[in-house]
C-alpha cells in the first residue's frame, strides 16, 4: 500500500515538474509564471504572438488509482491498489493557409497488463484538414491521415479525463474493441450546417482500422497462443450529429461497418482463414441544464466471425450496449454523476449459458454480460486540474481485461470498483 | 450556453484538433483590445466587469 502512495505522489511530483515546463509554450489564460524582468517580459510577448497566430500546443496527463474486489482492473488491483493507469497526450497543431490545417497527437498510455510496465506510445491522430467551405451557415472539407473516429458522446476524446464526467466510460465504449474503434487511417468527409433549428454535424470516416490487439483476437478465438494477429480491411465509420439552443439538446447517430481478417505468421496456423464483420450503430441522447445533465445512449452491433479455425463454427452474435446517466453540479466545479450502465455479448445468450456449456464451464457464463451502477464526484480544482474518484458496483465481467484476469476459474461475477484520478491539461 | 458547456466544446476542440477552439487571453486589458481591433470578434468575460469602453444592452 505505501508503496503505491508513493508511486502516486511521485507520480504527482511529475505532473507538477511538467506543468511548469510546458508552461513556457502556454498560450492561453491563467498564466501561472510571470516574467521578472521587462526584456523578459517583450521576449515572452514576441514568442506568444508567434506560437498564437500560426502554432497551438495542448496536452493532457492523467493518473489513476484502482481498487477492486473480485477481478482486476488496470492491473493488479484485486483487494489491492493498482496504480497502473496513466495517460499522457501532447497535441500541436498548425494554420498554414486560411484553409490548410495540419494536426498531430501523440498519446503515452499505461493501462495494466494491456500495455504493460512500461506503457505504449503511440500516434493518437495526425491529419491535415482541407475546408472548402467556411460560412456562417456552415463548413465542408476534408482530412487525410489518422483521424479519431466519431462514435458516440465521448469516442473522439476517449482518452482525455477532462472530456467525460466520470473515470471510466460508459461500457458501451468497450474497453476491449477500444484500439479498433479509436482511430482509422484514411480520409474524413466533414459537414457542418447551421439553421435556426439546430446545427447538424456530419463525419464520415473511411479507411483502415487499428485492428493489431492481442486483447480483441483472445477474445473472439479464445486461443492467447494464436502466432498472428488481426489486419483491417476498408472500413467506414459515420456520424450525425445535431444539437440546438447552443448545446442544450444534443442528439447523435453513429453507424460503422468494420471488416478485419486474421494475418497468419507462418504456414499451417489454423486460424488463417478466419474473418471478422462488425456492423453496429449507436444512438445518443443528451440534455445539459444549468444544474443537470441527463445522458443516454444505446447501441446494437452484429458481429459476424466466420471460418474461425477447422471444427469451429461460425458465429454471429448481437451485442447490446445502453446507460442512462445522470449528473448534478453542485457547484461550478463540482459534479456528481449517477449511471446505471449495461452491456450484452450476445442478445440471443445474455447470460451466456451456451458459451458456458459449449466450452464444459471453463469459459464462465458472466463473462459475456456486465450490469454497473456508479457514482461518481469530480472537482474542477483550477480550469488546469482535476480530481474525481467513483465506485462501481459490478454484475457480471463483460469488460475486464483477459490480459489482466488470465484465469478464467477466478473470475468473479459479482465485484466492487474504487477508484480515483488526478489529471492536469493545458 | 452555459460556461460548462462553452468549456467542454473547448476541450472537445482542443484535443481533437477538428477546428481552431477559441483563443483565450492573459487579461481583461488584452480581451477588450482584441475585440476592438478584431473584425467580427467576439469574447466571453464576466458580466461583473465594468469599463467606460463597454456598453452593455439586453438581448432576448
Amino acid at each position: 500500500m505505501n508503496q503505491f502512495i508513493t508511486l502516486m505522489l511521485t507520480n504527482i511530483f511529475i505532473v507538477f515538474l511538467l506543468s511548469f515546463s510546458v508552461c513556457a509554450q502556454e498560450i492561453s489564460s491563467e498564466l501561472i509564471m510571470a516574467p521578472s524582468t521587462q526584456e523578459e517580459n517583450n521576449l515572452w510577448e514576441g514568442v506568444k504572438k508567434t506560437w498564437r497566430d500560426d502554432i497551438q500546443f495542448h496536452g493532457f496527463l492523467s493518473q489513476g488509482l484502482f481498487s477492486s474486489s473480485g477481478n482486476n482492473i488496470y492491473g493488479q488491483s484485486k483487494d489491492s491498489v493498482s496504480a497502473d493507469s496513466t495517460e499522457m497526450g501532447l497535441n500541436v497543431s498548425y494554420q498554414a493557409l486560411k484553409n490548410l490545417s495540419f494536426a498531430v497527437q501523440g498519446l503515452y498510455r499505461r493501462a495494466g497488463a494491456n500495455t504493460g510496465d512500461a506503457g505504449e506510445v503511440t500516434l493518437d491522430f495526425a491529419f491535415f484538414d482541407l475546408n472548402f467551405l467556411n460560412l456562417q451557415e456552415g463548413r465542408i472539407g476534408v482530412r487525410g491521415g489518422r483521424i479519431k473516429n466519431p462514435w458516440g458522446l465521448y469516442n473522439e476524446t476517449r482518452d482525455v479525463a477532462f472530456t467525460h464526467p466520470t473515470i471510466l466510460l460508459p461500457l458501451a465504449y468497450f474497453e476491449r474493441s477500444r484500439t479498433l474503434f479509436l482511430a482509422l487511417d484514411g480520409g474524413q468527409l466533414y459537414a457542418d450546417y447551421n439553421t435556426s433549428v439546430g446545427d447538424f454535424s456530419f463525419k464520415f470516416n473511411y479507411g483502415w482500422v487499428n485492428a493489431d490487439d492481442k486483447e480483441l483476437l483472445t477474445a473472439i478465438i479464445n486461443d492467447p497462443t494464436a502466432p498472428g494477429h488481426l489486419e483491417s480491411d476498408p472500413s467506414f465509420v459515420t456520424q450525425l450529429n445535431y444539437e440546438i439552443l447552443g448545446g442544450e439538446y444534443v442528439f447523435a447517430l453513429s453507424y460503422a461497418e468494420l471488416k478485419m481478417r486474421y494475418q497468419a505468421e507462418n504456414m499451417g496456423d489454423p486460424y488463417a482463414q478466419m474473418q471478422t464483420d462488425i456492423d453496429t450503430f449507436m444512438v445518443s441522447g443528451q440534455y445539459n441544464g444549468e444544474y443537470f445533465s441527463f445522458t443516454g445512449e444505446y447501441s446494437l452491433q452484429w458481429n459476424e466471425f466466420t471460418d474461425i479455425r477447422f471444427g469451429v463454427p461460425d458465429s454471429s452474435p448481437v451485442s447490446e450496449h445502453w446507460y442512462v446517466q445522470a449528473g448534478y453540479r453542485l457547484l461550478d466545479n463540482l459534479q456528481a454523476t449517477l449511471r446505471y450502465d449495461s452491456t450484452v455479448q450476445d442478445k440471443n445468450d445474455r447470460y451466456g449459458k451456451g458459451v458456458e456449456a459449449a466450452t464444459g464451464g471453463m469459459i464462465p457464463g458472466h463473462l459475456f454480460y456486465a450490469q454497473d451502477i456508479v457514482f461518481g464526484l469530480r472537482w474542477d480544482i483550477t480550469p488546469s486540474w482535476m480530481v474525481r474518484a467513483e465506485y462501481h458496483r459490478m454484475h457480471g465481467a463483460a469488460t475486464i481485461s483477459l490480459l489482466d484476469n488470465p484465469d478464467l476459474t477466478q473470475i468473479a461475477k459479482d465485484w466492487n470498483i474504487y477508484a480515483l484520478q488526478v489529471a492536469f491539461r493545458f | 450556453m452555459f460556461p460548462y458547456q462553452l468549456r467542454r466544446t473547448w476541450n472537445k476542440m482542443a484535443y481533437t484538433r477538428a477546428g481552431q477552439p477559441p483563443a483565450t487571453v492573459a487579461s481583461m486589458a488584452e480581451m477588450l483590445d482584441k475585440v476592438q481591433h478584431m473584425d467580427n470578434a467576439i469574447g466571453y468575460i464576466d458580466r461583473r466587469v465594468e469599463d467606460e469602453s463597454i456598453y452593455y444592452f439586453n438581448a432576448h
